[in-house]
């Protein structure tokens, strides 16, 4: 299966200057009927592309507090938190959130 | 006067400023949107290696190097510092970075919030957890100051490399005599003036704000404490109170003079109840006996209304003859001077947290 995660353009250095990139994964990593998790999915990144997986998340795998993650446009807080359940074909949006100064 | 490449690290960005014919040129910020807590200058090297600690509010941490002295900055894809992951921790951001002993050209040392000390054998591009302080019974006891729990000063012994001191706010000064197999705390004689009158000595648990190493004796150490200021004779052995003769004795910075045995200079402030400088003038004050007497040092910085602060990294000397010293305020200015005058590098800058200076050739 293959899912869509779109990035902020900060982020883009570190897809090779990319905003939008297809993560495929295996079919024997997905779950029950063919879907994955925004975990799996993370992990999948970290494997291709560490550099920006790890501003994502943190080295426990944690998803970092002030970046927000959407699954086809709902948050996944409000949802199953990092194993919150992808069809295939989902996107996954990265956004930073309200912080700093 | 000497050309000199200053490293500043801001609460949003890293400026890089050079002097040359004795006049200052800043270039724009660079890595901006990021906390800078750390910079430092490897000039073991045949080309100096530049560091800067970088964490962004989103992002994370991360620690870049730059072997084109600034033009570029480069990181390892993997996290260069990073707890393993049989540790329930994550890195909050790296507060110090120092480079080893000069037997030892490819250790470099990186400290960390939460309290941690990390090691890298690279030339400072990937680091290990020495896991002998992280276990360390105390820890749990270690607190928190007003920026976070870390390890801030790192001063690995020049002509011993299995010794390195360590101080962290909380918990104090910590050493090792095996390379950090093992480690014991090391604060006799620093009181800490926030505990009851009974308990001000405690072994471990003091807010020591920085320490700095004399460039004569690598025994003697010079400590700027939340609330006094110390000097020990025997590597931390025991600490002896100097902040007789200056107009405060709280403050975050020390400094130590890197080729004059003896010079030490700081940033006093009134005390931790008035954290502003003594007067509202902006003073640096220096020592040229290991701290009997302090005086002023140099002309030129704001007489009046001064009500910003240097923070415990901000402040630096470079190896020069004449010695230069620079610090930048929270307030987001920038200056270099001596025992003549201070000039102003720079002004309306993010708050700088993190100085570094070296001559150029």
């Amino acid at each position: 299966m293959t899912v869509t995660l779109q990035l902020p353009g900060v982020l883009a250095g570190y897809a090779g200057g990319r905003r939008e990139i297809e993560i495929a994964v295996p079919d024997a990593e997905a779950g029950d009927g063919a879907a994955t998790t925004v975990a799996r999915v993370l992990d999948r990144l970290a494997g291709d592309l560490p550099a920006l997986e790890r501003r994502i998340r943190d080295e426990r795998s944690v998803i970092r507090r002030h970046v927000n993650v959407y699954v086809d446009g709902a948050d996944i807080r409000s949802l199953s938190g990092a194993e919150t359940r992808i069809a295939d074909g989902a996107t996954i949006d990265v956004i930073p959130a309200i912080s700093g100064g | 006067m000497t050309d000199t490449l200053l490293l500043a690290g801001t609460r949003k960005g890293l400026l890089l400023a050079r002097r040359r014919g004795g006049s200052w040129h800043t270039e724009p910020l660079a890595l901006p949107m990021t906390a800078v807590y750390a910079v430092a200058i490897d000039t073991r090297r045949a080309t100096p290696r530049l560091f800067a600690s970088a964490t962004s509010e989103h992002w994370g941490p991360t620690i870049l190097h730059s072997d084109d002295l600034g033009a570029s900055w480069s990181e390892p894809d993997h996290a260069p510092v990073a707890f393993p992951k049989d540790i329930d921790a994550a890195l909050g951001r790296v507060w110090q970075i120092q480079p080893g002993p000069e037997r030892e050209p490819d250790v470099v040392y990186a400290g960390t919030e939460p309290s941690a000390l990390f090691r890298s054998e690279d030339g400072g591009l990937t680091y290990e957890l020495i896991r002998a302080l992280w276990d360390h019974p105390h820890r749990a006891e270690w607190g928190a100051g007003q920026g976070g729990q870390a390890i801030h000063t790192i001063l690995p012994h020049p002509a011993d490399p299995q010794r390195i001191l360590v101080a962290m706010s909380s918990g104090g000064v910590y050493r090792t005599f095996d390379g950090g197999e093992s480690w014991a705390p090391s604060n006799s004689g620093i009181k800490a003036t926030f505990l009851p009158e009974e308990q001000r000595y405690p072994e471990f648990g003091q807010c020591v704000h920085k320490v700095a190493q004399d460039a004569g004796d690598p025994d003697r150490l010079y400590l700027q404490n939340h609330n006094g200021v110390y000097r020990s004779d025997d590597w931390g052995g025991t600490w002896s109170s100097i902040a007789e003769g200056l107009p405060g004795e709280f403050g975050f910075p020390i400094v130590a003079d890197p080729r004059r045995a003896a010079h030490a200079y700081l940033f006093p402030l009134v005390s931790d109840g008035s954290r502003f400088t003594p007067g509202y003038r902006f003073r640096v004050f220096g020592t040229a006996d290991a701290g009997r007497t302090w005086a002023e040092v140099g002309k030129g910085l704001p007489e009046t209304d001064f009500y910003s602060i240097v923070l415990r990294d901000a402040f630096t000397a470079d190896a020069a003859d004449p010695l230069g010293l620079y610090l930048g305020t929270r307030s987001g200015e920038l200056y270099a001077g001596n025992d003549g005058n201070w000039q102003q590098v720079a002004h309306n800058l993010p708050d700088v947290l993190s100085v570094r200076a070296m001559v150029l050739a």
